[in-house]
């Protein structure tokens, strides 16, 4: 079913979930879907019943950690998780010993990070085409 | 009768090639996320393999129940039936997505369906009314004879209003402008507004199928008033939906309460400012 997999990577939707922190790492993705001419079929929704792909920027914390729990199980199979940025991968500086702070993978099973503060515009949106790849192969 | 079948198919198709060149004018706009020519077509096809472990049997059986009726309707405009059954028939199909809707249990389900419902008592009355309307004018509510009287005598000069409120019906379902009350599977924008559906999945590419079919029943029924042959007139009327589909982007969109308030407003208003001109002067 190979012409299936490319269909699945030629329309991804993206749930965003802006978990605490800048906001500047969902100001990149969003400037990186009008600005990128090279990497197409990308979207954003509203409905994490409509989603393929959910992107986690900032810090979670306790209080976002059960909403990002409840949005994930709301996504449909085949479905990737990102983490997006040094706070989701991390916590980065926010992150001490007693800040009820997460990273991204002790709370979801993450299938890619893109790193830094703030990530590139590209390296999000090749992030999200590789992940949604990746997820064919494991399903 | 294979007139009949061409126009179904015809009808079928023409709605997503429509999506196909929004989204393709769409994407050539500056500022606007970059998508395939074919993406509305991919994102169907996509929804159809994703599997939703909450999605029950019920899910199931509503969107199917849906598209089946769309189709009938869809059908029923085609062979010119009577517009009330077409009418009847379209209710029905919209009645299924709300209780679908409203059967998930799902919160989202829950605000689909109080949207849900208020849309469809906003078209239905509206609907009637228009019915009553153009028997007034015509004598008749078989949409093959609305559309040869059209033809020979121009109905819409007597109807105007009553083409608006029904044109504001085709907004309302496909969500677009002051009109959109943020339900179900219409996926296109870049910054997704807050769409509430309960399906998900090979539901959701049923619904959207539904919904493109339901669009197609209404681009043919508002056809049917253009004085011109009915292929001419479909693609007018056709060609205007994708203006308001692009004009889309330029209109911010509104609260869904305030939709509501305006939809009443707009396409009920006229609907009535149509009736009482008829009956009274």
């Amino acid at each position: 079913m190979k012409w299936l997999n490319k269909i699945r990577i030629r329309s991804i939707s993206v749930y965003v979930v802006q978990a605490g922190g800048c906001r500047d790492c969902a100001l990149q993705f969003s400037m990186a879907l009008s600005v990128n001419s090279k990497k197409k079929g990308i979207t954003v929704t509203g409905n994490p019943k409509h989603a393929d792909c959910l992107l986690v920027c900032g810090c979670i914390n306790e209080k976002s950690k059960e909403k990002i729990i409840e949005i994930y199980d709301k996504i449909p199979y085949p479905k990737a998780v990102i983490a997006v940025g040094a706070c989701a991968c991390s916590g980065s500086l926010f992150r001490r010993e007693n800040s009820q702070l997460y990273a991204a993978e002790e709370v979801l099973p993450v299938n890619s990070w893109i790193r830094g503060c703030t990530p590139g515009q590209a390296e999000i949106l090749e992030a999200i085409v590789r992940a949604m790849e990746m997820v064919k192969e494991t399903d | 009768m294979l007139g009949k079948i061409i126009w179904f198919f015809a009808v079928i198709l023409s709605v997503p090639v429509l999506y196909i060149a929004y989204n393709f004018i769409k994407s050539m706009m500056p500022g606007q996320s970059k998508t395939y020519i074919l993406q509305p077509v991919y994102r169907l096809l996509k929804l159809f393999e994703k599997k939703d472990e909450n999605a029950g049997f019920l899910a199931y059986f509503f969107s199917i129940g849906s598209c089946l009726f769309s189709l009938i309707a869809l059908y029923m405009t085609v062979a010119g039936f009577n517009f009330l059954f077409v009418i009847s028939v379209l209710s029905m199909m919209d009645l299924l997505v709300i209780t679908g809707a409203f059967s998930s249990g799902d919160f989202s389900g829950k605000v689909s369906a109080k949207r849900g419902i208020s849309r469809f008592i906003i078209w239905l009355f509206t609907s009637i009314v228009s019915a009553a309307s153009i028997y007034q004018v015509a004598g008749t509510l078989k949409l093959n004879e609305i559309s040869r009287l059209s033809e020979s005598n121009g109905l819409i000069v007597n109807l105007p209003f009553t083409f608006v409120s029904l044109f504001i019906i085709l907004l309302m379902k496909g969500n677009l402008m002051h009109f959109n009350f943020g339900i179900s599977g219409n996926e296109q924008s870049l910054l997704g507004d807050a769409l509430n559906s309960p399906y998900s999945g090979w539901s959701l590419a049923v619904i959207q199928l539904a919904q493109w079919t339901e669009t197609g029943v209404w681009l043919k029924i508002l056809s049917n008033f253009i004085p011109v042959v009915k292929p001419v007139s479909y693609v007018v009327v056709s060609f205007v939906f994708l203006a308001f589909l692009l004009l889309d982007g330029y209109i911010s969109s509104v609260e869904w309460k305030k939709a509501a308030r305006l939809s009443w407003g707009w396409a009920g208003g006229l609907a009535i400012i149509n009736f009482i001109y008829l009956f009274y002067y």
